[in-house]
């Protein structure tokens, strides 16, 4: 017994020192959050009509599918508290805004999304439907990407007179838009400072905006941009088979040189494709493409539409621009 | 001529389990002078064995001083030794002992005049030889015959011996302290050290977590002292969360596992502590990250012990010096006591727990990236009913508890309480029996910050919803001799599972059986059906998935294979094996095949089959010479209702083999060489049609590590000991690579210093 008394001591000192273990308590400050949101510019909902194109055809969109999701913060001074991993179906054509996700930080942090096909968690938005997520998951193969499901799926009919020409492309692309950044006229910078400020238990929302009719602009910059739909229609009537839907393949015999785009030079140009700032002329909407997609010697209709037009028809913000990164890995995981 | 001599200069049979306490001072060089009181009704007619024969055991080359190694020895019927067990003891001398004892000779233990089997407590002596001049010195020069023991119990004494019985199972490895110390990678742990059994295939080099015969970790089951354990190592790669010093040995039962372990349908890795000890002692050591210390000792004249241990982790300070903004933390405890109430009934508690933490500084606090903790408190109840039967009342309290992404807690309070019978109703037939209740009360905690219409988010409150499981169960076995040559031991089991609203049940029988085809063969079978509700994929405190609607697993193990005993105490076992498995939560085997994840894989349901062959060469590594070789060709399948292909851990081949070497001057060096093939070189399926995943993919590059061990001890007066070891683990910077990511170099490098008394 004299024994164990003298161990009491000891006894009592590992036992202080190890058994009152217990998980901590969240002791970080209380982070802010942003919900992003995603927003039609009615385009789609109302189409474009003859008086808004500059070759006389109107534009109808009867179905705008966008799978787009994964929002993300980061940066040095950004403290992440949540992440999302997950991403929705948007019917394009309905009104007002829908929810994207809600994430959780503190500081200044950088925002990115993704427009990617979904996949098996993907929510389905207002008026979506299993068929609509079923069909976008559907594997399919273009000049661009090989067995890949639907990022943007868009299909209407353009009609001047008793002309009518309709169009169902699918953008397999999966684009990653990062370092999203206001319009400075609209932050009141005189430069783009990319991302948002997140205050503890301040609530913050953003918005992406999903602009189906930059598909058929002659320039990505809004303010000088013109829709037509003219060069699409030869595209089936002229070169095609002319059976009057026009194809992404039709779109393909077309050169850019002739396709009259307002803020591209001449055929061949360098300075449209790949990582190259400024191939719009208002660096207020630019999107730094990152494509794998090399341009070639003679780019084609269906290459600026697949490669710039489709990641312009997603703006942040409005005006905001995104750095845009494009993969072929469009299954959706 | 200079002879080395070593003195056996007592042979003291006592209890070694539930009459521990009255036993004699198993370190004294001299048997009992008195013998403990008895229960003249219980103990009458018990003879213990006693020793008519012990081989010259040789003083150790290199050795000095005096020396004493406490075995527990197992002695048969017909007198031989059975089996061998190294209680106390350093090396040299500890490997002479053992390959001396299986020469030992007895006179068989008898109940009523009937020889019965026994194990006894077994003292070996070692008197180092007055300095003579070295010339002409025999390398071993035989010593004086063993004395035989004054003191072993040659009358009625039969307090100090209990009829042992407890055989290993078939097809069980296990792994002794001793051994375990000279394993190079195994940093002294038992529970690490089983990574090197056949059977057993890794998931990532240095990560303790084991496929056993084609079962995930999710799957095998880890227990002490008959407590179930819901993790076994600190922070993934750090040590066993429980003290090896109190770990008497741990045995693995990849399959066809005696009645006794149920609820999991893969293998079972059960350790069991030592047996309780009035004199005081201790060990303790002081590493890079960490310092452990255990000490018992006795009390109210030896009818009580009282044993503290734990291990606790420097690691914040040392991180704080390199990533400021990480912290890590991980400690353990034990604590056990135990007093006899009568000769024939003792209490005890035995409390253990872990903690782990990991985590990031930011905003002010702490994130915690990942945080488990568990605490045990077991209360027990032990009765001698004589002739070796044994009945044990235990209740046990736990609180486990998990921190995963954003703050979330998953915590499980579980109440349990269990009987266990051991009963020899003859020299020929032992039954085992028992029953328990499991009470785990399951929940978690909300996420502070969470988006609800997160489909992870909702998945996972699906399958860790808040909720009471009960398993309720009773199981029986024998061992049958029922011939000299054949032991036969059946068994069954009964369990009743409800989760929430769910219920579901499960018989499983089990049989296995030992065929002596002589004196060095044997031949051994091993059969069962196994079931297990909904798991985890790895073991981790408080996550346990409520799908218990779509059903228990189970699995249907076989194996069939043979022992031979081969020359200079070496041992060959040869098995092979047929795992079958049905509606498994096998998440981690199918990620191949399952789109968006573990979660939801967790709510799929697999089967699969397993097929192997394994080798395992063994001459204990406490010997002066020892090592083994361990090779496991297998192929383990799993199949969704679309595909089948192979396991997302299907190696091949599986070699690793050690070698332990007694340098002398009490150094002593090891190597342990490490290779498996690469898992299959598969990405989880993307979009609506997903290819089949192919039977023979390619495969992700093999594997070769080597580990080192070195030691240094010096002996302190009669008892203790101080050593310092120097040890790693990959020593190659070997790079893995899973799912075509490099992984590592995973290197541990240990610097050490223990000691003992």
């Amino acid at each position: 017994m004299r024994r164990l008394r003298a161990l009491g001591p000891a006894v009592l000192a590992t036992l202080g020192a190890l058994a009152p273990a217990c998980l901590p308590n969240d002791t970080r400050t209380p982070p802010g959050s942003v919900v992003v949101n995603v927003v039609s510019d009615g385009v789609a909902a109302k189409g474009i009509p003859a008086s808004a194109t500059s070759d006389g055809w109107s534009i109808a969109f009867d179905k705008v599918l966008v799978s787009l999701g994964n929002v993300s913060l980061d940066g040095d001074s950004c403290d992440v508290y949540s992440d999302s991993g997950y991403n929705r179906l948007f019917d394009v054509k309905v009104g007002g805004t829908q929810k994207v996700s809600v994430i959780y930080a503190l500081g200044h942090c950088e925002v990115g999304f993704r427009v990617s096909s979904p996949n098996a968690d993907t929510v389905l938005g207002a008026s979506t439907t299993d068929a609509d997520k079923t069909m976008m998951r559907t594997p399919g193969s273009d000049a661009f990407n090989a067995e890949a499901g639907t990022s943007i799926y868009v299909e209407g009919h353009a009609t001047r007179g008793d002309t009518v020409e309709s169009f169902a492309w699918s953008f397999r692309y999966r684009a990653r838009y990062d370092r999203c950044a206001m319009n400075p006229a609209l932050s009141g910078s005189s430069m783009t400072a990319p991302g948002i400020d997140l205050r503890s238990n301040v609530a913050e929302s953003l918005l992406v905006e999903v602009s189906p009719g930059v598909l058929f602009a002659d320039a990505l910059n809004t303010t000088v941009a013109q829709h037509r739909f003219q060069v699409f229609a030869d595209a089936d009537a002229v070169t095609g088979n002319g059976d009057g839907v026009v194809t992404l393949d039709e779109l393909a015999r077309v050169p850019l040189e002739k396709a009259g785009f307002a803020d591209i030079g001449g055929a061949g140009d360098a300075g449209i494709f790949p990582g190259v700032e400024g191939f719009v002329g208002d660096a207020d909407l630019v999107i730094r493409a990152e494509t794998p997609f090399d341009g070639g010697s003679q780019p084609s209709l269906e290459d600026y539409l697949y490669t710039v037009l489709f990641p312009g028809t997603i703006r942040y913000e409005g005006t905001g621009a995104c750095s845009v990164h494009l993969a072929s890995r469009g299954l959706g995981d | 001529m200079h002879v080395s001599r070593a003195g056996l200069v007592a042979a003291a049979a006592c209890v070694l389990f539930a009459r521990r306490a009255h036993a004699a001072d198993p370190t004294s060089a001299t048997p009992a002078a008195t013998p403990p009181p008895k229960d003249a009704s219980e103990t009458s007619s018990v003879v213990p064995p006693r020793l008519i024969h012990a081989p010259d055991i040789p003083y150790p080359r290199g050795a000095e001083g005096d020396a004493v190694v406490v075995l527990a020895v197992t002695v048969t019927t017909t007198g031989t030794v059975r089996a061998v067990r190294v209680l106390e003891g350093e090396e040299p001398f500890v490997g002479a002992a053992l390959r001396a004892a299986p020469t030992f000779r007895f006179e068989p233990a008898t109940r009523d005049d009937r020889r019965i089997s026994a194990t006894i407590r077994f003292e070996v002596a070692f008197h180092a030889p007055p300095p003579v001049p070295v010339t002409a010195a025999p390398e071993h020069t035989p010593a004086a015959p063993a004395v035989p023991a004054p003191a072993a119990p040659a009358n009625t004494d039969a307090a100090e011996v209990v009829v042992h019985g407890r055989r290993t199972a078939p097809m069980a490895s296990s792994m002794t302290r001793a051994e375990v110390r000279q394993l190079p990678g195994a940093f002294g742990d038992p529970f690490r050290a089983i990574e090197v059994l056949p059977g057993v295939t890794p998931i990532v080099s240095g990560l303790p977590y084991f496929y056993v015969r084609g079962a995930p970790p999710g799957n095998v089951g880890y227990f002490l002292d008959g407590v179930r354990v819901p993790y076994l190592y600190h922070v993934g790669l750090g040590p066993s969360v429980v003290n090896p010093s109190l770990v008497d040995h741990v045995d693995l039962y990849p399959g066809g596992y005696p009645a006794r372990f149920g609820r999991f349908a893969g293998g079972i890795v059960s350790g069991e502590t030592a047996a309780p000890r009035d004199d005081l002692h201790g060990e303790g050591n002081i590493r890079i990250l960490d310092a452990g210390a255990l000490v018992e000792t006795g009390f109210a004249g030896g009818r009580g012990t009282v044993l503290v241990g734990g291990r606790y982790s420097y690691t914040a300070a040392i991180l704080s010096l390199v990533a400021k903004d990480v912290a890590l933390d991980y400690r353990d405890y034990q604590v056990r006591a135990t007093y006899d109430i009568t000769p024939s009934d003792r209490i005890g508690i035995f409390g253990f727990g872990s903690y782990d933490l990991l985590g990031q500084r930011q905003a002010g606090g702490l994130n915690v990236l990942f945080g488990s903790e568990f605490h045990r408190a077991d209360l027990r109840y032990d009765h001698s009913f004589g002739h070796g039967s044994t009945l044990r009342i235990a209740t046990t309290v736990g609180f486990d508890q998990t921190r995963i992404a954003d703050q979330r807690n998953a915590t499980d309070r579980l109440t349990g309480a269990r009987l266990e019978l051991y009963h020899p109703l003859s020299d020929a037939i032992t039954i085992r029996a028992g029953a328990d209740v499991m009470v785990d009360a399951l929940g978690t905690s909300q996420q502070y910050y969470v988006d609800p219409d997160d489909p992870t988010t909702q998945r996972y409150e699906r399958l860790f919803a808040p909720r009471t499981d009960v398993a309720v169960g009773t199981y029986i076995e024998a061992v049958l001799d029922i011939h000299p040559r054949i032991e036969l031991s059946p068994g069954v089991r009964f369990d009743a599972y409800t989760s929430g609203s769910t219920s579901a049940s499960a018989i499983d029988p089990r049989i296995a059986a030992r065929l002596k085809l002589g004196k060095h063969v044997r031949l051994v079978e091993a059969y069962g059906l196994v079931h297990q509700p909904p798991s985890f994929v790895v073991p981790v405190p408080g996550l346990t998935p409520a799908t218990l609607q779509d059903g228990l697993q189970r699995a249907v193990q076989a194996s069939s294979g043979a022992e031979v005993d081969l020359p200079d105490e070496t041992t060959l076992t040869a098995s092979v094996f047929h795992n079958a498995f049905y509606n498994m939560t096998d998440a981690l085997s199918s990620i191949s095949a399952i789109q968006g994840g573990l979660l939801t894989g967790l709510e799929q349901r697999a089967t699969g089959e397993a097929i192997g062959l394994e080798l395992f060469a063994r001459r204990s590594l406490a010997a002066r010479l020892g090592g083994f070789v361990s090779y496991t060709l297998s192929r383990s399948m799993r199949s969704l209702p679309n595909a089948t292909f192979p396991s997302a851990f299907d190696r091949t081949h599986v070699a690793s083999a050690a070698l332990a070497y007694d340098l002398g001057k009490r150094w002593r060096a090891g190597a342990r060489i490490v290779f498996y093939t690469g898992v299959p070189k598969t990405l989880p399926p993307r979009g609506l049609i997903v290819p089949p995943p192919s039977l023979h993919p390619e495969r992700d590059p093999d594997f070769f590590r080597l580990d080192l061990r070195l030691e240094k001890r010096w002996l302190i007066g009669s008892r203790g000991y101080l050593s310092l070891v120097f040890e790693v683990l990959n020593s190659t910077l070997s790079k893995e690579t899973i799912a075509s990511q490099t992984i590592g170099p995973v290197t541990i490098p240990s610097i050490g210093l223990e000691g003992g008394f």
